[in-house]
């Protein structure tokens, strides 16, 4: 009797364990537990998170990788403790199988370790911090060395070799992302900038008083600023005719759909760099906007399109099989809305196209492409 | 010339600050509570703007049609906080920073909740949504011209007429004032009221200047705090030094000592406390 049952029992795995376990995942569902921001400073970003992943599911007939998918959201309040808690809840009593979101990159370093713990991976569908990426954490955004790297680079070609000056807010999102400017804009010819201006991060209501301290020798500004702080930026910048003395390039975030109806008229014109514009030319692009535009009439953010990727990510990595950590290394190409990009094997962070784009009526046009640079 | 651009916007800003200030400053000197309430009542008058005229410019008509909308809801506002403290007119100081800090949370909250939780702005009403000389926003001189004018109106009323004479009496000794006659539970109402409709008016002022957002009660409640710390609890005209001055030290100062602009604040408000604990107009009691 028990040699029958060893038998049967080596028949069955020798014979078709890729079957076996796709029979056992075929009547499991897939639980995804997504900790976003629904309050504090961060849910305005929150709130397309959560429409992205939703809107996602909604169009693949709520299943990932073929299995019946359940989305649990949980709120971190922008707050790393809060997160921690929920990646705890969400591993342990929920048993999630993969957790996504994360916007804020303090609360996705507290969620990446207690997931490491769990042994549960995670796919950060924003978070920049460069530190963040490695066994187990998967990454759909970007590096904020990435985001500012990729513009060092177009800098040196379209706005001249010299005479950057660099502003941002004095975080770690800002000076990261001006460390990668000024690393992409000197390995690319560029000399050293002029002057870096840091101005004290949640705390700066006029930006006035630092736009002053650029030197008359300057060429041109970069600058990173996001949200609350990015609408200051802009609107300071332009009513205080800074449009006529200096040019400017600016980070994704400045112009992004969060903060463009408050900037207003005074965006017109912003050349920044991100991943993404809405206005991209692909059949899966055209796809995602209408369906975005259909369910909250505007262009979908960068945040919306990451959250739709890291969804596309997971169904991939749950469509191949096996285990899901495992997967996620190794989906290879994600045909995204914008444009087709990879993991790297290392710290599985996006290899990708940036996107010089400049914001005329109504839209972020795309003026240059960028292409990943192995460097970086 | 550009520190003069600066220190000039130092003006508006503390002319913006004074008007947020005022309110907690009256209320705190005559009821003797702090009210943490004060920054999410400015974030009720910026948001019922928004609400209203969105984001797009708007006759200036219009934008001082909505300011006054903002006064009434202030009043209003006012009304449902004097009835929330009465019970705890007796109680510490604690016990009321802990009820109006959760009057704080309920209302910025559900401001979040009607509007969205995105990023919005007011747009300066047309005519003044330009620059002057193309490097100074129109706006910022109309706000000056505003809190002079609401400066001017607030001291007038305080020295120069009987209502006035009567809140000052009010706060000095209200036991003889209502032995003499006067109700002075009346006095109280109003004054709260005035300080909660001055913080939604200063809430449509700032709109253009401080966007809308979440968060943004506790970041201006911060400001106002430091504002009154520094002039001297309870004074009207230290609210008028302190908001100059820290509308100075946000902008001189951040652009003189750049290096220093995160602690400046702060910095400024422990240098003058430890040169005068009450603050710059405050009576040491």
């Amino acid at each position: 009797m028990r040699h029958a049952v060893l038998a049967l029992l080596v028949l069955s795995v020798s014979a078709c364990g890729g079957a076996a376990t796709q029979s056992a995942a075929d009547d499991s569902t897939i639980k995804v537990g997504a900790i976003v921001s629904q309050t504090g400073v961060y849910s305005a970003l929150g709130d397309d998170m959560e429409t992205a992943m939703k809107l996602y599911l909604e169009g693949h007939g709520n299943k990932l990788g073929g299995k019946q998918a359940e989305l649990i959201v949980a709120d971190d309040a922008g707050n790393p403790e809060t997160g921690q808690q929920k990646a705890k809840q969400l591993t342990l009593e929920n048993k999630v199988d993969v957790i996504t979101g994360l916007i804020a990159s303090p609360v996705a370093v507290a969620v990446a370790k207690e997931a490491g713990a769990q042994k549960t991976p995670v796919v950060i569908a924003n978070a920049g911090a460069d530190a963040l990426g490695g066994p187990g954490v998967f990454r759909v955004s970007y590096t904020n060395y990435m985001h500012g790297y990729a513009a060092g680079k177009y800098a040196v070609e379209a706005y001249g070799k010299e005479g950057a000056v660099l502003m941002g807010a004095d975080y770690s999102a800002g000076t990261e992302t001006l460390k990668g400017f000024e690393d992409g804009y000197t390995k690319a010819g560029g000399a050293k900038p002029i002057k870096q201006i840091l101005t004290p991060f949640g705390k700066t209501q006029n930006f006035q008083p630092y736009l002053s301290q650029i030197p008359s020798e300057a060429k041109f500004l970069y600058t990173f600023y996001a949200g609350g702080e990015a609408i200051t930026f802009a609107k300071n910048f332009k009513q205080f005719g800074y449009d006529s003395k200096i040019k400017l390039l600016t980070c994704q975030n400045i112009t992004d759909e969060d903060v463009l109806q408050a900037i207003g008229a005074d965006a017109e014109g912003i050349t920044s760099v991100g991943l993404y514009s809405p206005a991209l030319d692909n059949p899966e692009n055209a796809a995602f906007v209408s369906m975005w535009k259909a369910k909250t009439g505007k262009n979908p953010s960068v945040v919306a399109l990451q959250s739709w990727d890291a969804m596309q990510l997971i169904d991939k990595a749950a469509a191949a099989g096996g285990s899901l950590s495992d997967a996620l290394a190794k989906v290879g190409e994600i045909k995204s809305p914008r444009g087709t990009f990879t993991l790297d094997a290392d710290k599985h962070n996006p290899v990708q196209n940036w996107y010089a784009r400049t914001y005329e009526g109504g839209v972020n046009k795309v003026v240059a492409t960028i292409p990943p640079d192995p460097a970086s | 010339m550009s520190l003069l651009v600066t220190a000039f916007d130092g003006i508006a800003f503390g002319c913006l600050l004074f008007v947020l200030a005022v309110g907690l400053t009256m209320i705190f000197g005559l009821l003797d509570v702090l009210n943490l309430a004060h920054g999410a009542l400015y974030m009720a008058g910026g948001y019922l703007a928004f609400l209203v005229i969105g984001e797009v410019p708007t006759s200036l008509a219009v934008f001082i049609g909505v300011a006054l909308l903002a006064v009434v809801a202030g009043l209003v506002l006012g009304g449902g906080l004097s009835v929330a403290i009465r019970p705890l007119t007796r109680r510490g100081h604690l016990d009321q920073a802990l009820l109006t800090m959760g009057l704080a949370i309920l209302l910025s909250e559900f401001l979040l909740q009607v509007a969205d939780r995105g990023f919005h702005s007011l747009a300066a009403p047309r005519g003044l949504d330009g620059s002057i000389a193309g490097s100074y926003p129109a706006y910022r001189v109309a706000v000056i011209v505003a809190g002079l004018a609401i400066a001017g109106a607030t001291f007038w009323i305080f020295e120069r007429t009987r209502a006035g004479a009567l809140v000052r009496a009010a706060v000095d000794d209200p036991e003889m004032l209502a032995a003499s006659g006067v109700n002075v539970r009346r006095i109280r109402l109003s004054v709260v009221l005035a300080g909660c409709a001055l913080a939604t008016l200063a809430g449509v002022l700032g709109g253009p200047l401080l966007n809308l957002r979440a968060g943004l009660d506790t970041e201006v409640l911060v400001l106002a705090l430091i504002v009154i710390v520094v002039g001297g609890l309870a004074s009207i005209r230290g609210a008028a030094l302190g908001a100059l001055l820290i509308g100075q030290v946000q902008t001189l100062g951040v652009a003189l000592v750049p290096e220093l602009a995160a602690y400046l604040l702060f910095a400024v408000m422990a240098a003058v406390l430890l040169w005068r604990p009450a603050g710059l107009f405050g009576r040491a009691t």
